[in-house]
């Protein structure tokens, strides 16, 4: 009897161990949010910007547009695939809903008879694919939940580079990107764009708004040669950041439910200890009680 | 819009650098540099690396580096684009 009290208290002090690490968790989840909130905040205006001369340029030239970057190919069936995870598990189901998004998107492209190539960010889709034995082309890890201007940097050279090679020297016709969007702190949706070639009907410029008539320096194509890299980078980062706060607020959810379920099952076990103590004292009591009886009963 | 006023805004991949209004701004281009007056015609152009120089209306200049991007300018709105940007003095 002695036994299962102890057991209880243990379990008690260690779920509680645990409450505060959850606790912890939680708390710095929602502080960084903040901190990826403010980042993206921050590059909106870059972001603005650019979109908005994109289609300028887009609603000038009209359909008539050439460019690398906007231009269909066809010459190979390779497609590359670029995959935002998590570093870390603890935040529900955010890596194994994107996951889940990724494996969909590839049997489509499988179906579709074109060869996917695997680029992976962050060391759960890292595992992931390892464990599957799925060969990643490049993978970054280390800065899920804190993107940097260096890893957009990054992404966007070696998708851009991926994109502009020929076919022999592992040049892709497409790629698409699989993220987590960040709808509200309760709610993240997994989501797949084709990052290339752009569609450049983005619908971000309202409808009645006309732009002027531009005079391009030094020329069209050597604006657009500018510009589309730096939209690529920009739209890289707004998906970075997307997923860095989407990670977060999984994450702050997931731990908030596990300092509440700790809290449950330190209330259970205080029960139970308790219950463990009253049924010790009960038996004690009764033992003597009984031992009383028996000497009273022999002294006779 | 005041007549002789130009809204200017430089803004860097990680954060608006300056917005303001001005007089008169001259941004660096790959072949040399563009100076812009209030009623400009509606432009969009590369920028070159150097030193983006903006005067107020009363006279005083501001100077930020700039590394690469580009310049609109539309109905008396320029927005400077780039890489890296950064105030002088």
């Amino acid at each position: 009897m002695a036994g299962s009290q102890r057991a209880y208290r243990g379990r008690i002090s260690s779920t509680s161990a645990l409450k505060k690490i959850f606790r912890a968790m939680e708390l710095i989840a929602a502080s960084r949010i903040s901190k990826a909130r403010d980042a993206a905040h921050a590059s909106e205006p870059y972001t603005q910007a650019l979109t908005r001369a994109v289609s300028a340029v887009a609603t000038h030239v009209g359909t008539g547009i050439e460019h690398p970057l906007l231009s269909e190919r066809d010459d190979t069936d390779q497609v590359a695939v670029l995959v935002l995870t998590a570093d870390r598990g603890m935040a529900g189901a955010y890596n194994a809903s994107v996951l889940r998004e990724a494996e969909r998107l590839m049997a489509t492209l499988a179906g579709e008879g074109k060869q996917v190539e695997l680029f992976v960010v962050g060391r759960r889709g890292i595992g992931y694919f390892d464990f599957r034995r799925t060969a990643m082309v490049r993978t970054w890890q280390g800065e899920s939940d804190a993107p940097t201007q260096d890893l957009a940097g990054e992404l966007a050279d070696a998708m851009l580079e991926r994109f502009t090679a020929s076919a022999g020297a592992g040049g892709v016709r497409e790629i698409h990107v699989v993220y987590t969007h960040f709808r509200s702190m309760v709610s993240q949706v997994p989501r797949v764009i084709r990052m290339l070639p752009l569609e450049v009907v983005e619908g971000v410029v309202e409808a009645d708004q006309l732009f002027p008539l531009y005079a391009f320096e030094p020329d069209t194509a050597e604006v657009l040669g500018t510009l589309l890299p730096r939209y690529i980078r920009a739209r890289l980062w707004d998906c970075l950041l997307q997923a860095a706060a989407s990670e977060l607020a999984a994450r702050q959810q997931a731990m908030h439910t596990a300092t509440e379920n700790a809290e449950e099952l330190i209330r259970t076990f205080t029960r139970l200890a308790n219950q463990a103590r009253q049924a010790e004292i009960t038996q004690e009591i009764s033992e003597i009680v009984s031992g009383a009886d028996a000497l009273a009963g022999a002294g006779h | 819009m005041a007549e002789g006023s130009l809204r200017v805004e430089i803004v860097d991949q990680a954060a608006p650098v300056w917005s303001g209004r001005a007089a008169f701004v001259t941004v660096p281009t790959p072949e040399g540099s563009i100076g812009v007056y209030p009623r400009h015609q509606p432009l969009l152009s590369v920028l070159g690396t150097g030193e983006v120089r903006v005067q107020s209306d009363d006279g005083a200049w501001l100077r930020a580096t700039v590394n690469g991007g580009f310049v609109s300018v539309d109905s008396d709105v320029v927005t400077i684009v780039t890489d890296k940007g950064e105030l002088v003095g």
